[in-house]
């Protein structure tokens, strides 16, 4: 078990996967990123709930402008994961393996142990003459046999317990740990391939984002956004690019529903309904927000429904 | 007839015509607004209507005549906000620095009007 009170220093390591996605793999710095304002989004799948996603859990998934952003103010270094996860070597095969097959016996001995302790529970629980229904339920556990005689043959109930036990070993299913975090691995390595800066990372072509003018202004507008204090999000549920919230998500219902669109989108009548009605029917105001290349300036417009 | 006030209008800009008048006779006739005139502003080659709701109100409303199918885009709206901010205070019965909003009103064809505001900058949801 890794230790959980390793307080972690900015600059806070974000692995970039083969894909281009950033995902940062450790809780500490998941609770730190929200002092500035970071959310991202859990996108792990919890082992024990596994089919329901409305509670996930690490890793964080980063939106391109939070890494921009992040990496901009030197809060964050990119991690190449591909490359910092080398192969390991045969040794470190075997010592694996050995730590593995280690791990499921103590497991399996720890099981049958905990059938014994029950057995003998139920045992001295059948001497004390209880009543039949609390017997019931320690005898489910142990699997005993009701019928059978109070006063056995010692030798006989010997070979039973083996017998049994032996059944137990084969239909006994070991709990498989995988880790969340790789840093424990010894065929995991990241200080060569650590990136403190937008340069650096662009030249490596490990992090490129945003490379087209539209990508430009729409990192622009987020900057401008996150420098007026806002939370930002994800807008996907909403049908636009970001939600704003005034506050931490958790406390606070997003305010805006921000899409970034060109100053000269041709938009129909129809489209600022469409934006109006959504935005009014949620408690939202729908903000359309443009770049405007001559001034250097971000342009915001919010629509909303007129009830006369 | 209410369609007097207007008539002069309809003939200086005839592409707005159906649309002034639309809208016109839904705020004074179906939605019985208090008041309503009409104010023309040349440098849009267009009228809009300043209203109130009610007799208690005491900001005027800055409505936007516009067909169903004209065509918007962000930089026509600052454009629109930036010029009626030149509009001489007289004639908007306000200051028109602070027109921070307009409401846009679209008419269809089969006589529908929807109204819906626009504001310049970010403002947030008055429900909220």
């Amino acid at each position: 078990m890794e230790s959980s009170k390793t307080n972690v220093q900015q600059p806070f390591k974000v692995n970039i996967s083969k894909n281009n996605k950033a995902f940062i793999w450790d809780a500490e710095t998941v609770n730190k990123l929200r002092k500035d304002r970071i959310i991202g989004s859990l996108i792990g799948s919890l082992p024990r709930y596994p089919l329901q996603n409305q509670l996930l859990g690490l890793p964080l998934s980063l939106m391109p402008e939070e890494v921009t952003l992040l990496l901009s103010k030197g809060i964050i270094v990119l991690i190449d994961d591909e490359k910092s996860h080398l192969l390991p070597t045969k040794s470190q095969i075997e010592e694996f393996e050995k730590n593995k097959t280690e791990n499921e016996e103590q497991q399996l001995q720890d099981y049958l142990r905990f059938i014994k302790e029950k057995r003998s529970k139920f045992q001295s629980l059948k001497k004390n003459k209880l009543k039949k229904n609390d017997v019931k339920e320690i005898e489910n556990i142990t699997n005993n046999d009701n019928d059978h005689n109070e006063i056995d043959d010692s030798c006989s109930q010997q070979l039973r317990i083996t017998e049994h036990e032996s059944s137990l070993i084969k239909a006994f299913a070991p709990t498989i740990t995988i880790k969340t975090s790789s840093n424990s691995f010894e065929w995991y390595n990241d200080k060569n391939y650590c990136f403190d800066s937008l340069e650096v990372a662009r030249l490596a072509g490990l992090w490129t984002w945003p490379s087209t003018p539209k990508e430009k202004y729409k990192f622009n507008i987020y900057c401008d956004l996150w420098n007026r204090g806002y939370f930002i999000t994800n807008g996907i549920k909403f049908g636009g690019d970001y939600l704003l919230y005034p506050g931490d998500p958790l406390r606070y219902h997003s305010h805006f529903i921000a899409t970034i669109i060109d100053m000269n989108k041709e938009l129909s009548p129809m489209d600022i309904i469409t934006f109006g009605r959504m935005g009014t029917a949620v408690k939202k105001s729908y903000m359309l927000c443009s770049w405007d290349t001559n001034e250097d300036k971000a342009v915001y417009v919010c629509i909303e429904w007129a009830g006369y | 007839m209410k369609l007097d006030q207007i008539s002069s209008y309809c003939d200086k800009y005839p592409q707005e015509a159906s649309n002034l008048s639309q809208v016109y006779l839904d705020l004074t006739t179906a939605k019985s607004w208090a008041e309503v005139k009409v104010k023309d502003i040349e440098p849009l080659q267009r009228c809009i209507l300043l209203g109130r709701t009610s007799k208690s109100d005491t900001k005027m409303i800055i409505i936007v005549p516009c067909a169903s199918n004209e065509i918007w885009t962000i930089e026509k709206i600052t454009q629109l906000f930036s010029q009626l901010r030149t509009v001489p205070s007289l004639l908007l019965d306000c200051d028109p620095n602070n027109i921070k909003s307009i409401t846009l009103a679209i008419a269809f064809p089969d006589s529908t009007v929807v109204y819906y505001k626009v504001h310049d900058g970010i403002n947030p949801p008055s429900d909220n």
